[in-house]
C-alpha cells in the first residue's frame, strides 16, 4: 500500500535585536516585492485530560487578531523528522496541519477534556514570497500574557530581541524542495541574523549592526 | 442559504421499517410531479472518547458528533449535544482529531439518497444506515427563495400537512414528523446556515440510534 502523504512544514529560525527590526524589514521588502502584512496572534496551547487517550496529546488554538472579525486556528505540530534523513537537511521538517476553526473552539476542547496550559502572543509582521514553495517570513515580539487571556497585558519575553521564522509547508513526498527553497532564502538575510533549526542556538550576528546601518540608508534613499 | 427542515418517517405500529419505505417516498414524490435532480450523501459519525479504563470518571463529553455533507466538500461539523455546541471547520479537522488519540470514530451513519425539486421547494429523501442496517428513512425539505426560519415556519408547517395528505392517499404505512430542535440554545441566530443543518443532522443521528 503507497503510504499516505502527510502535511509537514519546513522551518529555520533565528532572532534578531530589536533596533535592527526595521533594516531587515527593508531587506525584506526588497526581497519579496510586496508589503508586509501585520501579525497579531494570540496562541493558546491545550494538553490532553490525564485519563483520556492512548498517550498525551497537546494542541495549538492561534487566533488573528489582525483583522476586525478574530479567525480561529487548529493547529497541530507534530514529530520531527528524526535520524540520519534529518541530519542531511538544514531546516527542521515537521509534521504540521492547521485547520480554519470557528471562534468556539476553545469551549469545543475544553469540552473534550483539553486544559490551557499556556498562552502567548505573537506581534509582529510576515512577508509571503513563492519560490518553488510559498516561503513565509515572520517577524514577531513573542510576549507572556501574566493573567488569562488578558492580551492587553502581554510583557515581551525578551524584551530588546524578536524572533524571525522562516518556514514553508510541504508534504512527505516533495520537504527536500522546501528545505532547499528556505535555505537559499536565507542566504540573503544572513548579514543580519542567523537562521538555524530551531532549538540549536545561534545568536545575534556581531556584523548586524554595520549591515543594517547601510540598509536604513538604502532603503530610505530609494523611497525618497 | 435557505431553511430547511428535517422529517423523519415513522412507519405505523406494527410495521417493521424496511428499504421499501424509502421507495414508496420517493415514488410518493415523483408522482407528484417533482424532478428528480441528483444523488445526494451525508455522513454523521459518532465519537467517543478513549479510555484508559473502562467506566473510569473523566473530565470530558461521553460523545459528539462529527457530520460532513457531500455538497459543502471543503466543511466539517462538529455537534456536542449535550452542550448544545456546533462547530464548524475545514475538512481536515477529523484527520487532526484523528492523530490526537483523545477519541476514537464509534459509530458512523451514511445518509444516502436521492433530491427532488417541488417549485420552490428542493426535497431530499435518504435513507440511513449504519454498516448495512437500515437505521432511519428520513426527507430533508428545503424553502429555497427564503433563508429566516421565523418567516418561513407557518409556510414550513403547511408544507408538511399538503404531504402528509398526498402521503396518506398512496397509503405507504406511516407519517412523517418533524424534530423541531430549539436553535437558540446552540447560539444560532434566525439566519439559516449550514451550522443550522448540522444541528438538523445531529437529531437525526440521535433518533436514528434510538430506533
Amino acid at each position: 500500500m503507497k503510504p499516505k502523504v502527510e502535511a509537514k512544514e519546513c522551518i529555520v529560525q533565528g532572532i534578531i535585536e530589536t533596533q535592527h527590526v526595521e533594516a531587515l524589514e527593508v531587506l525584506l521588502q526588497g526581497l519579496c516585492g510586496v508589503r508586509k502584512e501585520k501579525l497579531k496572534v494570540h496562541e493558546l496551547l491545550l494538553k490532553s485530560g490525564t485519563n483520556i487517550g492512548t498517550s498525551p496529546s497537546e494542541v495549538r488554538l492561534l487566533c488573528s487578531l489582525e483583522q476586525p472579525d478574530p479567525s480561529w486556528t487548529v493547529s497541530l505540530i507534530g514529530g520531527a523528522l528524526k535520524g540520519a534523513a534529518s541530519e542531511q537537511v538544514s531546516a527542521l521538517v515537521r509534521n504540521r496541519e492547521d485547520s480554519k476553526v470557528s471562534s468556539n473552539a476553545l469551549r469545543f476542547f475544553y469540552a473534550l477534556g483539553y486544559k490551557l496550559d499556556h498562552e502567548l502572543l505573537r506581534v509582529g509582521f510576515a512577508f509571503h514570497i513563492q519560490r518553488a514553495v510559498r516561503i513565509t517570513v515572520s517577524v514577531t515580539s513573542v510576549q507572556r500574557i501574566p493573567k488569562l487571556h488578558a492580551i492587553d497585558e502581554a510583557v515581551p519575553v525578551t524584551p530588546g530581541l524578536q524572533l524571525v521564522e522562516v518556514s514553508a509547508p510541504s508534504t512527505s513526498d516533495n520537504y527536500h524542495e522546501a528545505v532547499a527553497a528556505i535555505s537559499a532564502f536565507s542566504e540573503f538575510l544572513s548579514p543580519l541574523l542567523h537562521l538555524s533549526k530551531p532549538g540549536v542556538t545561534t545568536g545575534v550576528v556581531s556584523t548586524a549592526s554595520g549591515a543594517a546601518g547601510s540598509l536604513i540608508s538604502r532603503g530610505i534613499s530609494k523611497l525618497t | 442559504m435557505p431553511v430547511k427542515r428535517l422529517y423523519f418517517w415513522q412507519p405505523n405500529a406494527g410495521v417493521p421499517l424496511t428499504k421499501q419505505m424509502f421507495v414508496l417516498l420517493c415514488k410518493c414524490i415523483e408522482e407528484a410531479n417533482a424532478s428528480r435532480e441528483s444523488r445526494v450523501k451525508a455522513n454523521v459519525v459518532q465519537y467517543r472518547p478513549i479510555l484508559k479504563e473502562e467506566n473510569q470518571r473523566v473530565d470530558c463529553v461521553r460523545d459528539f458528533l462529527g457530520i460532513s455533507f457531500e455538497e459543502q466538500p471543503d466543511k466539517h461539523f462538529f455537534v456536542i449535544r449535550a452542550n448544545r455546541l456546533v462547530v464548524e471547520s475545514d475538512s481536515n479537522l477529523p484527520s487532526i482529531l484523528e492523530k490526537l488519540q483523545s477519541y476514537r470514530k464509534a459509530i458512523a451513519l451514511a445518509f444516502e439518497g436521492v433530491q427532488y425539486r417541488f417549485g420552490d421547494f428542493q426535497l431530499k429523501v435518504f435513507r440511513v444506515s449504519q454498516t448495512e442496517t437500515l437505521k432511519a428513512v428520513v426527507m430533508e425539505v428545503e424553502y429555497l427563495p427564503l433563508s429566516s426560519l421565523e418567516k418561513t415556519r407557518v409556510l414550513m408547517d403547511e408544507f408538511l400537512e399538503l404531504w402528509q395528505e398526498m402521503i396518506s392517499l398512496k397509503s405507504p404505512p406511516g407519517h412523517l414528523f418533524n424534530i423541531d430542535p430549539n436553535f437558540g440554545e446552540y447560539r444560532l441566530s434566525d439566519e439559516y446556515s449550514w451550522q443550522h443543518t448540522a444541528v438538523l443532522y445531529s437529531n437525526a443521528m440521535a433518533q436514528a440510534m434510538s430506533n
